[in-house]
């Protein structure tokens, strides 16, 4: 499993981790009962410390995402229509600092809305 | 009772209240306290100057300081087969090459590995049996590293490590590094190249005049502060403001802060949304703040 790591984003790497995670699980790449790499694989092969993705895997435990089996290592326990929610108030914390710097900045709902269209236009 | 033993000995490395004074009467280090956990990279950041050598040969017990190190709860003599250590200065003696520095070290060290050795030197492009006198700065590094990754130990500390190393090279060591922890070692790691810090840390600690600043993991610093640009023509009362660094620059005045609750009180006078301090403007605020209350 690949995860490209930006260390100068404003998202702390293990947050990354987590992320990419659940999108991999919403785009059924990863399905339910299938294994995530072990901390060590994951570790080398995404170029972090064992201890930021230990990190990820003991919050994405907490939160129901995944669950550490005996001798297996950790498997995905949601599908994806249960990590749905999940995924959206992550997105919703980081669009917290843009939308915050429009309001602001005097911008209406209106416009903000008409901006998030533009930009959905704009990616491919 | 021997619980608490076990859990100590555990502990890589226990620094509390070092302090060196040299004889010339310069104060090194004053006041440092440091605690590494097993499997982490830690890194002590600061700029030229700031203790950071001084402290490490104080764990290592190169000189005398007062204070107290603890390294696996014990006294670094006792443990000492189990930390291998690059310093700042790779010297060798002259007339040896890679091939006999080698032998050397398999001789000296029971706990060294040649055929790891020889992996490293391939890896580093070293010539087997070149007199090290003609080697270049970065070769020495690339030695020294070879013989220090050849090595098997529990805590690895690395001063400087990739001084006179190319990006790529220094790309490798900081995997290598990384490596080690993979493997279940501890690393205490000096440099002064923040990118570097960023790359390789779990925990840094800033260090500066001989104290430490700030201890924490990299990813706390971007949950747990906010940096605020005010202009420098705002009159500001410190005083009311919840700040725990100002650094002032001829076009703005930044300030540190922490967490987002607090941003109602800069709303007035802020010429910009709270950024998100990366490593690097953490530490440039802390380094040349004029208050710290971390």
């Amino acid at each position: 499993m690949w995860i490209q790591i930006d260390l100068r984003s404003p998202l702390p790497a293990y947050q990354q981790i987590k992320v990419k995670i659940k999108q991999a699980i919403l785009k059924e790449e990863l399905r339910q009962d299938q294994t995530l790499p072990s901390i060590r694989e994951m570790a080398q092969n995404i170029r972090v410390n064992p201890n930021t993705v230990a990190r990820s895997y003991r919050e994405l435990e907490a939160e129901g995402v995944i669950m550490a089996r005996q001798g297996v290592g950790y498997i995905v326990v949601v599908n994806p229509g249960e990590i749905r929610e999940n995924f959206l108030q992550d997105i919703r914390e980081q669009l917290m600092i843009p939308i915050r710097q429009m309001k602001r900045s005097g911008i209406e709902e209106e416009e903000c809305i008409e901006v998030v269209k533009k930009c959905w236009k704009e990616s491919s | 009772m021997l619980e608490r033993k076990l859990v100590e000995s555990q502990v890589p490395l226990h620094v509390k209240s070092l302090q060196k004074t040299y004889s010339n009467g310069v104060n090194a280090v004053r006041g440092v306290d440091l605690q590494l956990e097993e499997q982490q990279v830690h890194a002590l950041l600061g700029p030229n100057g700031a203790g950071k050598t001084t402290t490490i040969k104080s764990v290592l017990g190169f000189i005398r300081y007062e204070g107290d190190v603890k390294v696996f709860g014990q006294n670094i003599d006792r443990v000492r087969d189990r930390i291998a250590f690059v310093p700042e200065e790779k010297q060798f003696y002259d007339f040896l090459t890679p091939r006999k520095a080698l032998k050397w070290c398999q001789k000296l060290n029971p706990h060294f590995d040649p055929s790891r050795g020889m992996e490293f030197f391939a890896h580093f492009s070293l010539p087997l049996d070149k007199k090290i006198k003609s080697f270049s700065h970065g070769m020495k590094t690339s030695l020294y590293l070879s013989l220090t990754f050849a090595q098997q130990a529990d805590l690895y500390i690395f001063d400087e490590p990739t001084w006179g190393l190319d990006p790529i090279k220094r790309d490798d060591v900081l995997q290598m590094v990384r490596d080690r922890v993979i493997d279940g070692k501890t690393v205490l790691y000096t440099s002064h190249i923040i990118p570097e810090v960023q790359q390789i840390a779990d925990k840094v600690s800033i260090m500066a005049n001989g104290k430490i600043l700030f201890t924490g993991f990299l990813d706390e610093i971007k949950e747990r502060f906010r940096i605020v640009i005010v202009s420098p023509e705002a009159r500001l009362d410190l005083q009311q403001y919840p700040v725990m660094a100002v650094a002032r620059s001829r076009d703005q005045v930044s300030l540190l802060t922490d967490t987002d609750e607090s941003f109602e009180h800069f709303n007035r006078i802020s010429i910009s949304e709270p950024l998100v301090p990366g490593l690097e403007e953490f530490f440039q605020v802390l380094i040349r703040g004029d208050r710290h209350v971390l």
